[in-house]
């Protein structure tokens, strides 16, 4: 079967046919089914990571019922699959994912949220990490970084629950251009940044960039560095409309004379 | 280098084998592998090469034949008679037997067996049977045992080309290679019923037979020689002692799913195996037997060893391939399998260093005899390590459908100080522990996994009445703790959180609903996590809460370790009308922690008391109690 054939599939009873190989995500939301996600973002292929988007599936063989849990994020989608995305067992699996999440994030926004739609309740284990960092360790920051980015600035080190978002040798980087896609796909908001002066600053990972000047007001809109990168990436761009913060772009632009 | 090209080019190789192996002089082999050297093989080694100029015997080397617990172990052949095996040897005794050898004379004193023609018959001539020697299958370890993935081990020079091709070696390949198709190949494997020695336990040759259609035009073999498991050691043996069968093996199924690469992962910990399978593909490759145009045919094959870098998760076929390709050893979701994207995002067929030991071998006897062998779920036969509380520790092959009592009592010898068997810890730490009174049951894929364990690549750990439950799963727990990668929340903070349970427990701080609690966490870590490692690592805690869940509720309820082993939970004291006050205990006590005189019975002071167990121990009147 090729990934463009469609196939039918049955979501919270309701039949639909979608391209093979569609995750169950996808399938879902564009059944305006909603499934809650942590690690998953647009940006990044989908790693399956963080678990909290696990559905119960089942497909009929040989006669018999065979049903199992799995992340819809990573899950393609193939003939005959049933999918449940709100049972109680979901439910109450959830739940325990988010416990154990929260055992480490305890005070990601996100996090409570989400623990208050599914009962789970904090402390219910043993504190990791003493929830100092709110980190899930779901990996995009690394990611986007990584392959968005492509700055490979951080990265993940250790294993296990000794495992954390770093940068290489868990000394600061020179190499991070303070572009902030890290703190922008954050889903627990663990990533922090300040501006001192006319300085960009990322505490996790020592990152520290110098910020670019406006030349229209003069105010500080970009770090220098992740300007450099915008305009290697993508060379048509017209000078001006990198030199200038967003307002004054904007003002250019409505009065109809881009520079 | 003479390349090997045609029949008889293997022919005179074969003739030169057999006459290495089957010497008409004095000819001793140590058998080397780490288990050996371990034990003081190197010791002996280095000793007759310093003799070995007098020219009045040959020296060589060989892999472990099995039974670890009696090495170190010398081969010993003298013109005319057949090859005698000596156990417990040491320099000393290798010193003082030397001088008969070399008279050829093979005295019995340490002698364990003859190697003879029920294991390796001699081509060229008769030889004669060494009287006083107990023969190969006298030895209640070898009576019941079949060996094909270890059919050389123990015996041939795993360096020597020449003895591998003596013993039927490349025989295979070069009859694949000349006039069967792959299909046929394939076909045969299918027949065979030859299930993934690994772990997993997959259809080998549907597997193949998937790579084999997979899109592609460049696909890859893989060996996995990553052996983590705590105790097991089967692949690390096989390429120590016969690592030609693994070269063989890759080709013929590079040949078969359409592969001219192969990559070997082997862990760094395994320094011997590495060196001895990195000559082996040397001295291969400059035979012409790995390269370009095998056996002078279009097919061209070559393998890489790469070594990994000491990461259980890396055992993981996904994992494994991410750390090939240089990424960070994580597993990832098997949806879209790797026979059609695995490694580089080609068609990969991996499989572990046993099963490809097994392919020569069945492709030789043919799928269907090798079916004939062991159950009919589980075909041919499987090599164990047998560790723990057991007589002969050591590596066996048996065939499947062996009972699990056979091979502990029978093959296995039994418990040491004739205690009780009380469980069976089998497919490695997230394998499960099978209680004694399921011990009948056969030993095969599907039947272990209904006693809640599985085969697992062949780890079998024997544990006697001593032994408390709580602290093995505790034991293997830890250890899936420190291995987790870390990717999927259910592995790394379940596991983490299951350990942390039991560590409680095991302090004597267990509550109420603890039992409970682990359930609900083991159910998620088990039905959501991301690869293998976490969806059966809640299995030792699962196993031993059904067969021995009151050894649990006595931690909790009553903190008490019927076993006697958590420290917390027990308390050691001297019972004053059997002590005799011989002051034993009393000197070998590191804390001082007793106190007492001549003719005065002693006491253990609680409050110094680090529960040691050394007084315990050393007590020769049973006046030291343990509650």
């Amino acid at each position: 079967m090729e990934n463009n054939d469609l196939v039918t599939i049955t979501i919270d009873d309701k039949t639909l046919q979608v391209k093979n190989r569609t995750t169950v995500l996808e399938a879902a939301r564009s059944a305006g089914i909603t499934i809650p996600t942590l690690c998953h973002h647009e940006a990044v292929a989908a790693s399956g990571a963080c678990r909290i988007c696990i559905v119960e599936m089942s497909v009929e063989k040989r006669g018999r019922t065979v049903s199992w849990m799995d992340a819809s994020c990573v899950y393609p989608v193939h003939e005959g699959l049933v999918i449940k995305t709100d049972t109680p067992k979901v439910r109450k699996q959830r739940k325990l994912i988010l416990e154990l999440l929260l055992s480490r994030a305890p005070r990601s926004e996100r996090l409570l949220e989400l623990a208050a739609e599914y009962g789970a309740e904090t402390g219910r284990f043993e504190s990791v990490n003493q929830g100092r960092e709110n980190c899930i360790l779901c990996g995009l920051c690394e990611k986007v970084c990584k392959y968005s980015i492509q700055a490979n600035v951080i990265s993940m080190a250790f294993r296990g629950v000794k495992k954390k978002v770093t940068a290489p040798f868990q000394t600061g980087s020179s190499l991070c251009i303070g572009c902030l896609a890290c703190y922008n796909v954050c889903p627990t908001g663990a990533i922090k940044y300040v501006i001192e002066g006319n300085r960009l600053k990322m505490p996790a990972w020592d990152a520290d960039v110098k910020m670019q000047k406006c030349t229209e007001c003069g105010a500080l809109y970009a770090p220098s560095e992740y300007i450099k990168e915008l305009k290697k990436k993508a060379p048509g761009l017209k000078k001006d409309v990198l030199s200038k913060c967003p307002a004054c772009r904007r003002k250019i632009f409505k009065a109809g004379t881009p520079a | 280098m003479d390349k090997i090209i045609k029949k008889k080019d293997l022919d005179a190789f074969k003739e030169k084998g057999n006459r290495l192996l089957f010497a008409d002089s004095v000819k001793i082999a140590v058998q080397a592998g780490t288990c050996g050297i371990a034990s003081g093989a190197q010791e002996i080694f280095d000793f007759l090469s310093g003799q070995v100029s007098s020219g009045k015997f040959v020296l060589s080397r060989t892999g472990c034949i099995g039974l670890c617990k009696r090495e170190p172990m010398v081969n010993v052949s003298v013109p005319g008679s057949v090859t005698v095996v000596y156990a417990d040897m040491t320099k000393k005794l290798t010193e003082e037997l030397l001088k008969s050898w070399i008279k050829g004379e093979t005295p019995v004193k340490n002698s364990l067996m003859t190697l003879d023609d029920a294991l390796y018959a001699n081509p060229l001539k008769d030889l004669k049977l060494p009287s006083g020697h107990a023969k190969y299958r006298d030895i209640p370890f070898y009576k019941k045992q079949e060996k094909i993935a270890l059919r050389n081990s123990g015996f041939i020079n795993p360096h020597n080309l020449s003895e591998y091709i003596a013993r039927g070696g490349f025989y295979t390949l070069f009859d694949v290679l000349n006039g069967q198709d792959s299909d046929k190949i394939i076909d045969e494997i299918e027949t065979s019923g030859l299930r993934g020695r690994g772990g997993g336990g997959f259809p080998t040759g549907r597997k193949w037979r998937s790579c084999r259609n997979a899109k592609g035009d460049k696909k890859y073999v893989i060996c996995n020689a990553d052996e983590g498991d705590p105790g097991a050691y089967m692949d690390r043996t096989v390429l120590e002692g016969d690592p030609f069968s693994v070269i063989e093996g890759l080709a013929i199924g590079g040949y078969a799913i359409g592969a001219n690469e192969g990559y070997v992962y082997v862990r760094a910990e395994y320094p011997l195996a590495v060196e001895t399978l990195k000559q082996a593909i040397e001295t291969a490759r400059n035979h012409g037997l790995l390269g370009k145009n095998i056996f002078g045919t279009d097919f061209s094959f070559d393998i890489r060893i790469n070594r990994g870098g000491g990461a259980f998760v890396c055992g993981e076929s996904t994992a494994l391939m991410a750390s090939i390709e240089g990424n960070v050893g994580e597993p990832r979701t098997k949806h879209i399998h790797t026979v059609e994207s695995g490694l580089w995002e080609k068609p990969t067929t991996l499989n572990n260093v046993e099963t490809w030991a097994n392919v020569p071998a069945v492709v030789n006897m043919g799928g269907s005899e090798f079916r004939k062998i062991g159950t009919k779920g589980s075909a041919g036969t499987k090599v164990f390590s047998v560790v723990g509380d057991i007589v002969n520790s050591g590596l066996v092959e048996v065939p499947m459908g062996m009972t699990l009592k056979e091979l502990v009592f029978g093959v296995g010898g039994g418990i040491p100080g004739n205690r009780k068997l009380k469980a069976v810890q089998s497919g490695g730490p997230s394998g499960g522990c099978i209680p004694a009174d399921k011990a009948d049951i056969p030993i095969d894929f599907d039947e272990l996994v209904k006693v809640g364990s599985m085969m697992g690549s062949g780890g079998l750990i024997i544990m006697d009445e001593d032994t408390c439950m709580v602290d093995v799963a505790r034991y293997f727990l830890s250890f899936l703790v420190d291995e987790s990668c870390g990717k999927c929340t259910p592995c790394r903070e379940g596991t983490y959180q299951l350990k942390q349970i039991l560590d409680r427990i095991t302090r004597g701080e267990g509550k109420p609903g603890d039992l409970e609690l682990i359930e609900e966490i083991a159910q998620v870590t088990k039905d959501c996590s991301l690869c293998a490692l976490g969806k059966s690592a809640p299995n030792p805690i699962l196993s031993t809460l059904t067969y021995f869940r009151d050894e649990y509720k006595a931690h909790i309820e009553k903190k008490k370790c019927p076993a006697g082993v958590c420290k917390a939970l027990i308390t050691y004291t001297i019972i004053p009308e059997a002590c005799t006050a011989c002051g034993k205990c009393l000197k070998s006590c590191p804390a001082s922690a007793i106190e007492g005189g001549k003719k005065v019975a002693h006491r253990i002071i609680p409050e110094k008391c680090t529960k040691c167990g050394i007084c315990f121990d050393v007590c020769a009147f049973d006046a030291v109690k343990k509650v």
